[in-house]
């Protein structure tokens, strides 16, 4: 390719004109994968603001359950109807219940998955395999354009007759699926599950196949458009996640698509795919008889969000293995045995749902299965730690924000990890199934991993995104005080269900052996507050660092990887000619002229 | 900067202790805002279906197409006089009754001191009706509403309604018919305290009224008067505000005279009524006279005299259930035949198919209620034989269920062979041959 | 009826209260303590590097202590109540106990390589792995884990032992059933509703049916469980509306509810509740599986008497009081029947 050639993708066989696409071409439904991870990111940024004000509202329920809080309803004018000063400023169990429910959805569906796999996937992806683009450029833009369906449904649904779902993110049938048949969305099983969980439903289909169609997407990317030189066992960690996280998502996700549809089906037109044979009662009402069984849905939907669970993991673990390598500038320890790993941790994620299962009402010799499976998900998390901190171990360690934020990854990862495998030993998991101790891991790999590993990915990839640098200052604050407090909101949750606190309780304190442990939960609420306030600051970082942010150089954190190639921000087409490979992407250290080696570098 | 507030706001001094309810000051039972409605007669069409999830008001809906009055309080606001009469109401319900905080029946300094001390042998202490509501407020608001009108948040999506205790009248009630020492009928079928304590404690199965057995007992007492707090201070507004707004004949005569005097009109109405149920020859001219000013509050007064009268009467009136012959001998098939007998004169009209096809109906509360499906063990007000012999022998007046007339032959033993018949045809396997086949149709249930 | 539109216009509510909060509290001002650290270190952090990995120190070792703490001073696992709940406690013990090792030695090296001296020349040698550690790190959790499978597989055994309804021959077998004592607890929207079988009679043929179909002398009560010390108690669990779960912490029991199966579930009641001078010690009930608004309200209690006799003496009050035929101040409910209670 000449160096003066536009920079845009051309077929190779015969030369046509682009038109230049206008502003609408360019920033809104851009075929451009940076545009679309970009586009994926401020989404994300979002709806972390959305779930992260529903999770405030449930701390302060549990927190202080007979406190009036009417006072919220002048800062939030929407809340007056639903914590009215004649129940005494109190929001209603029902209430309660949409809470974490739609905190739950909105993070996973629309904050997590977009950002890890939406907003770095499409951005890095390309650029760290050497690639102009996606396979599928149009393809991509509409996966991004599927997920806005999926946000109006879920934010419209908090203004229908009923209000938006309450049945749990699970969504556990009958009490979601019950219908009367008689015309109506609404549901006699509760207030919570008529039009809002139809809506739920709906939101749950359309994101999942712009997550099916993202996925294509990479695969194909991988497999068929890296750079001359880029062998598979060249590309960083972060690729090898992506595209791991990507099989995930395309094998695992039909499974929940068919469950949202059959019980959307349930709902909407009568059938009783999830209504066992002698129907459900509800006081006087009464569904009729069904034939199915509630089970079903239970096993379609964890064979979707087990894996989900690792898909909101695996690419976390992948950014941080790689920030680790650039700022301990020493190579990753055991990069085949990470691949290996996080293939093994795919693979057995997927004979492991039964796990979330144990009490259901399931044979339980297969839950005796299932509990091998899930002890042994545990090694190749472990070996992976172990890597890590043998990629740190006698290294010159540059503690920048993204450092430590991949640091802390690291450490809360090992808690994390650490508590499922109380769960996965099913006569202990038979005491904490449902209670806190459920709440606590899942908070412990989700706030205090992952999003661990999105602050560094983000405070990492910025320059290369924006072509400016996030705030230094501001974002070692930001680390430092989400640190401390996410593990005061989240750690004290380990022994409330130790103690047998169950989950989804709108008022503990009606029961004794819950009295001495309200204390705990008035700490997690005042430190969960401060955790809310401190998030405004990585916010602020993040908003005012894409205006005035210093202007970043092209590599700014000498990175050996393909996307440090391109300039910050790259143009549309990425590389001035494509780049070729010499070898792996962690050739930091040694005796050298400089301490690192990108992988374009020939001998 | 919401957040902000949240944390930086609440610097206040109180003390938190564990599981203390605070109730805000600033909190009053609102005035009532949804319609009234008065089923002097049984409405003629039977409601089609029970109301859907989510929008129990679609019965009311139903009556106001057969013709039934359904007033609303909103519409005082089309009357000059309407604002006036509605805050004389408030106020004499704030003044009598209290806030959520501070509940009580009737004010110390009340010019009926017979008031105070009726509150006080009825268990209605302001001490006592306090904890109520702090109990109330933790564990039944969201059902029955601040004022007890059974429309909180949770309501609309339970079948049957939480109860909607402003008109005074409850459904599984133990007192036998009386009259008053005036001589008069009671307003309207009152419980006994003890039937508030039992439908706390129990439970009603079947519904979604559940049990508090497992309240300490002083509470179970508190929520018991609490609940009655709600149902008097519920009736004296309803009363006060139905004379507002019902077209009767004789007001609109009243009001012909002169449009311009309607409030007088209406409240001579309404102290009518309240001096009637006291003293049938009572001279509204005369007491209009030497009360001068404040008629609706002086009714109100009346009017909450005579309530509390009527409940303290009815804790005095319990049904004595005549001793059942048989003792403690295991049923007869005789006494299942003379039961089935009873059963199919008195009672199969609208249990038809013995509860199985029973029709729907409307309550008093303008709701929708169907008969109770006798062949499956759910009894809502209590599965004793003696629950069930208080609904034979009392009815369930607000559902219309009448009692049984068992005037011939010898009472006690028709009683009990009705309740043992009852209490048998859930289980087939006790059944005779030919009754098993009656009523099951011969394939087990 | 209908919901009330809100407050009349003649009468304002005014502001409710703001939430009160006891600042002397050691759970409010500790959080703010904790920030003020946080931010310290922050500022402590431009001078040297060796304050993040105090921070991540403080923070693993506040972790263990405040764990060690909680356990001390009972915030931990409820007194169990029987053999079998021992059991579970002691495999929680042993993944607390290697769980912690890995946790130590993983936090400490991490503190260490943050704190460990720069590689002379500030330049680290690029060591891209050791096939021997590899091996080793992957045989020896590999161990520890199958350590921990097999050592629960008895106990997993033990609890679930012949409660599968499922149709494969290997599970509950109604006409075998050995059980001290029968009830059905059906969960609904939102209690508890408990039947007993009769133990003094004989026991019903065929306990799954006798689940769905009550019989004459079945004894009922709403959200008390009642057995005795030793017995063996064969819960038959079941609903007609939504998924409940019943959850006993104080046996390590939890067993969901389906609508359209009946589960048939093994409890082993070994300890009584009641002390010696006749006070309860309070065993409850609560819901472990969302059911709707007012899942957290479904609060039952569990009773297990010292003796056969005691519960025998229980049942016959209950069936008493279940078949009474006129009210009195002993056979009716708790509350007296005369009007006006003491205050």
């Amino acid at each position: 390719m000449s160096q003066t050639t536009p920079l845009y993708q051309e077929s190779s066989d015969h030369a046509h004109k682009h038109h230049q696409p206008g502003f609408i071409g360019r920033y809104i439904f851009s075929t451009d994968h940076k545009v679309i991870g970009i586009q994926y990111l401020f989404s994300s940024l979002l709806f972390l603001l959305v779930g992260g004000g529903l999770a405030l509202l449930v701390r302060l329920q549990v927190g202080y359950p007979d406190q009036s809080i009417g006072i919220l309803t002048r800062l939030i004018p929407g809340l007056a109807s639903q914590i009215p000063s004649e129940w005494g400023g109190r929001m209603s169990p029902e209430f309660y219940t949409m809470l974490f429910t739609m905190h739950a959805t909105v993070m996973i569906f629309l904050v997590i998955i977009p950002w890890l796999t939406g907003a770095f996937g499409n951005f890095l992806i390309p650029l760290m395999i050497g690639a102009r683009d996606m396979a599928f450029p149009i393809l991509n833009m509409l996966s991004y354009w599927f997920m806005w369906p999926a946000f109006g449904l879920l934010m419209a649904s908090f203004f229908v007759d009923g209000g938006a779902s309450g049945v749990g993110w699970t969504a556990y049938p009958t009490i979601s699926s019950a219908d009367l048949i008689d015309g109506s969305y609404n549901s006699p099983a509760a207030r919570h599950a008529g039009l809002g969980q139809t809506l739920w439903l709906l939101a749950v289909f359309f994101s999942g196949v712009s997550s099916m169609m993202g996925s294509v997407n990479y695969i194909t990317t991988v497999l068929h458009m890296r750079a001359p030189g880029m062998s598979l066992l060249r590309m960083p960690l972060t690729v090898w996640s992506l595209f791991i996280t990507a099989i995930l998502q395309a094998v695992a996700l039909p499974a929940l698509t068919v469950a949202a549809l059959m019980q959307l089906s349930d709902k909407i037109l009568g059938t009783v795919f999830f209504l066992p044979p002698g129907g459900a009662q509800f006081g006087a009402w009464s569904t009729g008889a069904g034939g199915g069984q509630p089970l079903l849905w239970q096993h379609l939907f964890w064979f979707y969000s087990h894996p989900a669970v690792y898909i909101m993991l695996l690419p976390a673990m992948g950014m941080v293995s790689d920030i680790l390598a650039v700022f301990a500038r020493k190579p990753l320890f055991g990069y085949r045995p990470m691949v290996y790993s996080m293939s093994a941790i795919a693979g057995l994620g997927f004979i492991v749902w039964g796990h979330h299962m144990f009490q259901s009402g399931m044979d339980p010799r297969l839950g005796a299965g299932f509990m091998l499976a899930t002890i042994f998900i545990a090694l190749p998390s472990a070996v992976k730690t172990f890597n890590w901190l043998a990629t740190l171990w006698a290294a010159n360690i540059r503690f920048t924000t993204a450092m430590l934020n991949a640091m802390a990854f690291v450490s809360m990862f090992v808690i994390g990890g650490l508590s499922g495998i109380f769960m996965a030993v099913t006569p202990v998991d038979v005491q904490i199934h449902d209670t806190y101790f459920i709440v606590a891991h899942i908070h412990y790999v989700l706030f205090l991993s992952t999003l661990f590993g999105l602050f560094a990915a983000t405070q990492f990839w910025f320059p290369k995104m924006f072509g400016r640098m996030m705030s230094e200052p501001l974002g070692k604050l930001h680390f430092a005080l989400t640190f401390i407090l996410a593990n005061c909101t989240f750690y004290p949750m380990h022994i409330l269900g130790i103690g047998g606190h169950p989950r989804r309780y709108f008022d503990p304190t009606l029961y004794e052996f819950l009295q001495p442990f309200q204390s705990l939960n008035r700490f997690m609420t005042i430190s969960a507050m401060l955790l809310g306030l401190a998030q405004l600051i990585f916010l602020a970082n993040f908003i005012f660092s894409v205006f005035f942010g210093k202007k970043a150089t092209q590599n700014p954190w000498d990175s050996n990887t393909l996307e440090w190639q391109a300039p910050s921000p790259p143009p549309h087409g990425n590389f001035e000619s494509i780049p070729v490979v010499y070898r792996g992407p962690y050739e930091y250290g040694g005796d050298g002229a400089t301490d690192h080696t990108p992988q374009t570098a020939s001998a | 900067m919401a957040w902000l507030s949240v944390t930086g706001l609440a610097v206040t001094g109180g003390i938190l202790g564990c599981g203390v309810v605070e109730i805000p000051d600033g909190v009053v039972y609102p005035l009532r805002s949804n319609p009234l409605i008065n089923l002097e007669k049984a409405p003629a069409t039977a409601p089609p279906a029970f109301p859907p999830p989510g929008k129990p008001e679609v019965s009311l809906r139903w009556l106001a197409d057969q013709g039934v009055a359904i007033l609303n309080p909103a519409d005082l606001d089309s009357h000059e006089w309407g604002k006036a009469w509605r805050d004389e109401v408030n106020t004499f319900l704030i003044g009598q009754f209290g806030t959520p905080a501070k509940p009580r029946v009737g004010n110390e300094g009340s010019a009926a001191a017979a008031i105070g001390k009726l509150s006080t042998s009825l268990n209605l202490a302001p001490a006592v009706l306090e904890r109520g509501s702090k109990q109330y407020r933790r564990l039944c608001l969201h059902c029955h509403g601040l004022g007890g009108e059974g429309a909180g948040a949770t309501s609309g999506w339970l079948n049957p309604l939480p109860r909607d205790f402003r008109q005074g009248e409850f459904k599984f009630i133990s007192t036998a018919e009386h009259k008053l020492e005036t001589g008069n009928q009671p307003l309207k079928a009152r419980p006994r305290r003890v039937d508030i304590l039992r439908t706390l404690h129990q439970g009603l199965d079947g519904t979604s009224m559940p049990s508090f057995a497992l309240l300490a007992e002083e509470d179970i007492q508190a929520l018991a008067s609490y609940t009655l707090h709600l149902s008097i201070r519920g009736e004296v507004e309803y009363w006060a505000l139905y004379y507002a707004l019902r077209q009767d004949t004789e007001t609109i005569k009243a009001i012909e005279k002169d449009p311009k005097k309607e409030a007088q009109a209406r409240t001579a109405r309404f102290l009518a009524g309240a001096l009637e149920w006291e003293d049938p020859e009572a001279d509204v001219e005369d007491f209009v006279a030497k009360t001068k000013d404040k008629l609706l509050t002086a009714g109100m007064e009346k009017l909450l005299d005579r309530l509390l009268r009527e409940y303290a009467a009815a804790d005095k009136n319990p049904i004595q259930p005549m001793a059942d012959p048989y003792g403690d001998a295991p049923t007869t098939s005789q006494s299942l035949a003379n039961g089935l007998k009873i059963f199919q004169v008195q009672c199969v009209n609208c249990h038809a198919g013995y509860g199985r096809q029973s029709a729907l109906r409307f309550d008093n509360w303008g709701g929708v209620v169907r008969p109770a499906n006798l062949t499956t063990p759910v009894y809502k007000g209590g599965r004793r034989p003696v629950d069930l012999y208080y609904r034979i022998f009392r009815g369930i007046p607000p559902c219309g269920m009448p009692k049984a007339n068992l005037q011939d032959g010898d009472p006690a033993r028709q009683a009990w062979d009705l309740v043992r018949f009852l209490l048998a045809i859930p289980y087939p396997e006790t059944l005779p041959p030919e009754i098993r086949q009656q009523i099951h149709g011969g394939a087990k249930q | 009826m209908l919901l009330d539109k809100g407050p009349s216009a003649a009468v304002e509510a005014t502001e409710p209260a703001v939430l009160h909060f006891n600042w002397s509290a050691s759970e409010h001002w500790i959080p703010l303590a904790l920030t003020a650290v946080a931010f310290f270190t922050w500022l402590l952090a431009t001078r040297s590097n060796k304050f993040w990995a105090a921070l991540i120190g403080l923070n693993a070792a506040t972790v263990a202590g405040y764990t060690a703490w909680c356990a001390y001073n009972h915030l931990w696992l409820p007194e169990t109540a029987n053999d079998l709940g021992a059991e579970v406690d002691g495999l929680f013990n042993l993944v607390l106990f290697l769980t912690s090792i890995f946790y130590f030695i993983t936090q400490a090296v991490l503190i260490y390589t943050m704190v460990q001296k720069p590689p002379a020349n500030g330049r680290a040698k690029p060591v891209h792995g050791n096939h021997t550690l590899e091996i080793a790190w992957m045989l020896v959790p590999a161990f520890f884990l199958a350590v921990i499978a097999i050592a629960q597989l008895p106990t997993w055994a033990k609890m679930k032992g012949q409660t599968s309804d499922s149709s494969i021959p290997v599970g509950y077998d109604p006409t075998t059933d050995s059980s001290d004592l029968l009830v059905t607890v059906t969960g609904k929207q939102w209690e508890w509703r408990m039947r007993y079988a009769d133990p003094a009679k004989a026991k019903p043929t065929n306990p799954l049916l006798w689940a769905s179909t009550p019989a004459t002398d079945d004894v009922h009560a709403v959200n008390e469980l009642h057995s005795w010390q030793g017995a063996k108690v064969r819960l038959m669990l079941r609903t007609t509306d939504v998924i409940h779960s019943f959850f006993m912490p104080q046996f390590r029991f939890k067993q969901d509810m389906l609508p359209g199966k009946t589960i048939p579930a093994l409890l082993r009641t070994d300890k009584t509740n009641i002390n010696s001078d006749g006070t309860e010690r309070c065993w409850e009930i609560a819901c472990a599986e969302l059911c709707g608004g007012n899942h957290y309200r479904m609060r039952g209690k569990v009773v297990v008497h010292a003796t056969r006799e005691d519960f025998m003496r229980w049942l016959s009050e209950t069936k008493t009081k279940q078949t009474a035929r006129k009210d009195s101040l002993a056979a009716a409910t708790k509350p007296s029947d005369t009007p006006a209670g003491k205050e």
